[in-house]
């Protein structure tokens, strides 16, 4: 029985400990949220730019509708190219995470699409795919559940005002696999196109797909045409253009680090520094009675670090349990899931207590160095 | 055994050198029990500040077995206080969210199962074993003492040094812990500053330090001085 230990002050002194306590399992739960919402947006953004992982898509310039010739022949004369599906492409606005997003999808033949989702890993889940000369649609479980929508529902703005998806389309297959997209087939999209006076005839879209091993040559390749030639979407381009935003976010959340940590770390070593005041007499007497100073520094440092780390694991195993409460009950139905378990969220809430640590540890240890158990013992209470 | 030469300890207040002890020679046999008497601010807590090694001397030299405790470095003069001398106050000074048995063994050199029994042996030898697992606000201010006590005794250390440790007790309480405290007298050196002599018995080696200055050391016939 050690009647000194690491966790014996603040077991038998509850009370002196409590606020602390509570004050750093709050911070590290609401830090571990808020770093778990922010890893959201990010996981986010990169399930939605998850095709172009797999394709890139070229475009005609936006002061010209139709692709420049010189930049097809360009393409199909392309060795590193494996195929060019002439496309179109539209999106659907979702709610995953903070914030809205739209899903990029793509109209092309029905050939081609089961090419396209072969190389996306999609699969149809329920129903099947759109037949061509039709309004339908096939759309990833995700952004159903996200939408709440059904199969066989007529989605589309003529149907909804709020809907970025123009027309009107049936719902006849649901996917699955690691692209959150949807697929139709151009040949009916090209009748409201024929409609609006536009020549069908001339290339708008293609969707180009890269042979294995050549996605970044292409991609180059791509970035390489002039932007009044056509516009090009890869994945590069989209992630110079998030950059900034995301910069933006990441340095919000670093701030916010910050200040919690720098508020809260002041705040508990004023706790601690009284705690500790009122033992003078222990740590007096027991310097009188021989123990080392290194005893006792090495005790407090125990004492503190113990309240941090415990608090710690409390108000991350807290923030676990809300993070899966918020999945179950809003994440989830939205076809959403927040990842509790990255490397970020342990770096963001240890610092907290680290810091608590050292700025707590260094006023109590420069008042114990100027101690002297002769003035303890003489007080005469 | 303990002894000290010249021993002379002044503070300065401004331009003023005070004067706590003045040339002291003191020599201390091994299980002799020395009461240190004399007014308050007579220099009898400053004494036994410089022999357990609390404070340093402004001049002289304190001899224990021989060696000059200066010449001890710092670990091996912890040790020499945590192992060899035991220590009783005023005031018990007893860590208040330790249990009784716990608050004894701050005392102990180090921990293992022999030191708790001896704890357990020596709180029952005390008369408060029934205490041991309570807290100390539960205690009386004379079984606290008693506490105290056996934190001095655990580490069975050659010398005890007891500093006015019945001044915050009734007399018969007083006069109980003296006791006990001598009861050890057989295995152990006793200092103990007191300004009460009605506490004593007349067994004890009596030096009166008034002014700083040791006056008389004789062994005195009874509590009437």
């Amino acid at each position: 029985m050690k009647p000194f230990s690491a966790l014996k002050f603040f077991k038998e002194n509850k009370r002196k400990g409590l606020m602390t306590f509570i004050v750093l399992i709050l911070s590290i739960c609401a830090i571990s949220l808020i770093t778990v919402m922010i890893n959201s947006i990010h996981e986010s953004f990169d399930v939605y730019t998850q095709p172009l992982t797999k394709y890139s898509l070229v475009a005609g310039s936006p002061s010209d509708l139709y692709l420049n010739q010189s930049v097809v022949d360009k393409l199909k004369s392309d060795t590193d190219i494996e195929r060019l599906i002439p496309c179109d492409t539209d999106g659907i606005n979702t709610n995953f995470s903070i914030g809205g997003s739209a899903v990029v999808g793509t109209f092309a033949n029905s050939s081609n699409t089961k090419y396209l989702l072969g190389k996306f890993g999609d699969v149809v889940k329920e129903g099947r795919l759109p037949k061509n000369n039709t309004d339908e649609i096939a759309v990833h479980r995700r952004i159903m559940l996200n939408k709440n929508w059904e199969l066989g529902q007529i989605v589309g703005n003529k149907v909804d005002s709020k809907e970025f998806l123009s027309g009107s389309y049936k719902i006849v297959g649901v996917l699955d696999g690691p692209a959150v997209t949807f697929v139709g087939t151009q040949s009916n999209r090209e009748k409201q196109y024929i409609k609006n006076g536009l020549d069908i005839t001339k290339p708008i879209e293609y969707a180009v797909f890269a042979k294995p091993g050549k996605f970044d040559a292409v991609n180059k390749t791509l970035e390489a045409i002039n932007v009044n030639d056509a516009t090009v979407s890869d994945f590069n381009n989209i992630m110079t253009q998030s950059n900034d935003s995301f910069a933006s976010i990441n340095t919000t959340l670093i701030g916010v680090i910050l200040a919690v940590t720098i508020i809260l770390s002041i705040s508990i070593s004023s706790l601690m520094y009284l705690i500790y005041l009122q033992r003078s007499d222990e740590f007096g007497i027991l310097l009188a009675m021989g123990y080392r100073k290194s005893f006792i520094y090495r005790l407090i440092l125990k004492e503190i670090l113990f309240l941090n780390i415990i608090s710690w694991a409390i108000g991350f195993l807290l923030a676990y349990f809300l993070i899966y409460l918020l999945n179950y009950f809003v994440y989830n139905p939205q076809g959403s899931v927040l990842n509790f378990f990255s490397l970020n969220v342990f770096e963001n809430t240890l610092c907290i207590p680290i810091v608590a640590t050292i700025f707590s540890i260094l006023p109590i240890l420069s008042k114990m160095r100027k101690q002297d158990p002769i003035t303890i013992i003489e007080r005469r209470d | 055994m303990i002894e000290c030469k010249n021993l002379t300890l002044s503070y300065k207040d401004g331009n003023r050198e005070n004067l706590v002890l003045d040339n002291v020679d003191l020599q201390i046999n091994n299980n002799e029990t020395i009461v240190l008497l004399g007014p308050s601010g007579s220099g009898k807590s400053s004494l036994i500040y410089l022999l357990s090694g609390l404070k340093k001397p402004t001049s002289g030299q304190i001899m224990y077995d021989g060696v000059d405790i200066e010449k001890y470095n710092s670990k091996q003069f912890s040790d020499l206080r945590r192992k060899k001398f035991g220590y009783i106050f005023q005031q018990h000074f007893l860590v208040p969210y330790l249990k009784v048995i716990e608050n004894v063994l701050v005392g102990a050199p180090k921990m293992s199962n022999t030191y708790r029994v001896k704890a357990q042996q020596l709180l029952h030898e005390l008369g408060i074993d029934q205490y041991m697992n309570k807290r100390i606000f539960e205690l009386s201010g004379g079984e606290r003492q008693r506490v105290a006590i056996a934190r001095a005794l655990i580490s069975e250390p050659d010398i005890i040094f007891a500093d006015e440790p019945t001044a915050s007790l009734d007399h018969n309480t007083a006069v109980e812990i003296l006791k006990l405290i001598k009861k050890y007298k057989e295995s152990t050196t006793l200092i103990i500053a007191t300004h009460d002599t009605s506490i004593l018995d007349g067994n004890e080696s009596i030096v009166r330090i008034e002014h700083g200055k040791v006056i008389r050391d004789a062994n005195i016939g009874g509590p009437n001085i």
